[in-house]
């Protein structure tokens, strides 16, 4: 089960305006492991989610999906293993009903109509808003279109998830609900977030970027919990390991 | 008087397809002070004829647009990208149309948030200064943009390779035929034979 790596190797994003965002990155993210990426605003979390993803082509370095180079050419292939679910939902419920945004993926790989209904129900069902499915997608609460944003990225059975912030803007009911539903899913990981305690109860591992470097790598706990660390990354340690 | 029984045409679709007439009528009228202005001038300059001719554009709006609503509601604007295709229309307009649609929404309240944050900062003010006009229509625009990046992101990550998929796989039936038949008949008559005279003498001549 090897193939379900991520691998970035001295990665490089320069911005046209001449911005680096991302300098000589490199690391490794397993298949099963979580990781969550923080850091302060502007640090490069949500480039970095876009490089992996293939949305923006590195200025140098190489980023290896299963083993497999990224290139022009097999950039589409790739991204189909990729789940990305982007920071705020509506910029991906781009259909009128929540059918149609979930099923988006699935016809465009060419699937039939019978197998892309299977996989659109499985997939609101494992969020659990299978009862949202014909609902106009702009009617939804926002803990409901998050919802069906990871639905409909879960309908195209990616081998990885990367997730840009996926508790922002959440109240806390919604929030736990994304929490338990992460917990649950068996892919490889990439979460970007500034919910420290959501990282803290989701990833194993946690990637600390600063101005587009990384800063430090390793378990979340021993991380977390380093209060020079954390506020020389710009970040306070989570109130749960503060009272510890 | 030769346009008005066309209107037999949005009414009779009206009550069939269940759609309340308040509904259609409310989104004419929207329209007809737009149509009206433009033709405003025609009894300036023609004062017998211009009179019919505005009439005549205020009827033919009127007939146009209350069809076009009725062909929104009762089919659907995925059914209609559908059919667009079908007709041959570019992949790329058809979906700029159904995006549109979708985000028609979205845009309006943006706009709306944004006129508010300037009028809690301009309480004084009545309405908004033309001077800040500019900046917020181009800030407006940078964020159209931005979004519909991301949107296009989104899309070509769920495998979006330029063909739209609807799921669509209608097939035309009898009943399809016989709508399209009966319509075009209705239609040409109405155009060539002048239906509402032909009807009158009928009437005066049944009574007499």
């Amino acid at each position: 089960m090897s193939h379900h790596i991520i691998e970035l190797k001295d990665v490089s994003f320069c911005y046209p305006d001449g911005f680096f965002a991302i300098r000589n990155i490199s690391f490794t993210i397993l298949h099963g492991e979580t990781v969550g990426v923080i850091g302060a605003n502007g640090s490069g979390k949500s480039t970095l989610l876009r490089l992996i993803s293939g949305i923006y082509p590195p200025t140098s370095g190489e980023i290896l999906i299963g083993n497999i180079k990224m290139t022009n050419k097999n950039v589409n292939q790739l991204r189909k293993r990729l789940g990305f679910i982007f920071q705020n939902p509506e910029d991906q419920l781009f259909m009128t009903t929540v059918f149609d945004d979930v099923a988006f993926g699935p016809r465009n790989f060419g699937l039939s109509e019978i197998e892309v209904e299977k996989k659109v129900d499985e997939a609101l069902e494992k969020v659990g808003i299978l009862h949202l499915k014909d609902r106009f997608s702009h009617r939804l609460s926002d803990g409901e279109k998050h919802l069906a944003a990871i639905a409909s990225v879960l309908s195209m059975d990616p081998e990885m998830l990367l997730m840009d912030e996926p508790t922002s803007q959440l109240d806390p009911k919604a929030r736990r609900r994304i929490i338990e539903l992460l917990k649950q899913f068996p892919h490889s990981k990439i979460i970007t977030s500034h919910d420290l305690e959501m990282i803290l109860e989701i990833c194993s591992r946690v990637i600390i970027l600063k101005d587009g470097k990384i800063l430090v790598d390793s378990f979340s706990l021993d991380i977390l919990k380093d209060e020079k660390l954390m506020e020389s990354a710009l970040l306070e340690v989570p109130i749960s390991l503060k009272s510890k | 008087m030769s346009l008005l029984p066309f209107f037999s045409f949005p009414l009779i679709i009206t009550a069939l397809g269940e759609i309340p007439f308040s509904f259609i009528l409310s989104r004419v009228l929207i329209i007809e002070p737009f149509i009206f202005f433009l033709g405003i001038l025609n009894p300036v300059f023609e004062p017998v004829r211009g009179w019919l001719s505005l009439s005549s554009i205020l009827l033919k709006t009127t007939l146009t647009v209350s069809s076009a609503l009725l062909l929104v509601s009762t089919t659907g604007i995925h059914r209609i990208g559908y059919a667009l295709r079908l007709l041959f229309v570019p992949k790329l307009f058809v979906f700029q149309l159904l995006l549109i649609y979708k985000y028609m929404m979205v845009l309006i309240s943006d706009v709306g948030k944004t006129i508010l944050a300037c009028k809690l900062r301009s309480l004084d003010i009545k309405g908004i200064p033309v001077s800040t006009w500019g900046p917020l229509l181009g800030n407006l625009i940078l964020r159209t943009y931005k979004r519909a990046e991301r949107i296009y992101y989104a899309m070509i990550l769920k495998g979006f390779e330029g063909e739209y998929h609807t799921g669509t796989n209608l097939k035309f039936s009898y009943l399809d035929l016989i709508y399209v038949l009966f319509w075009s008949c209705f239609f040409i008559s109405f155009r060539f034979f002048n239906i509402s005279s032909i009807l009158g003498r009928f009437v005066i001549g049944v009574f007499s």
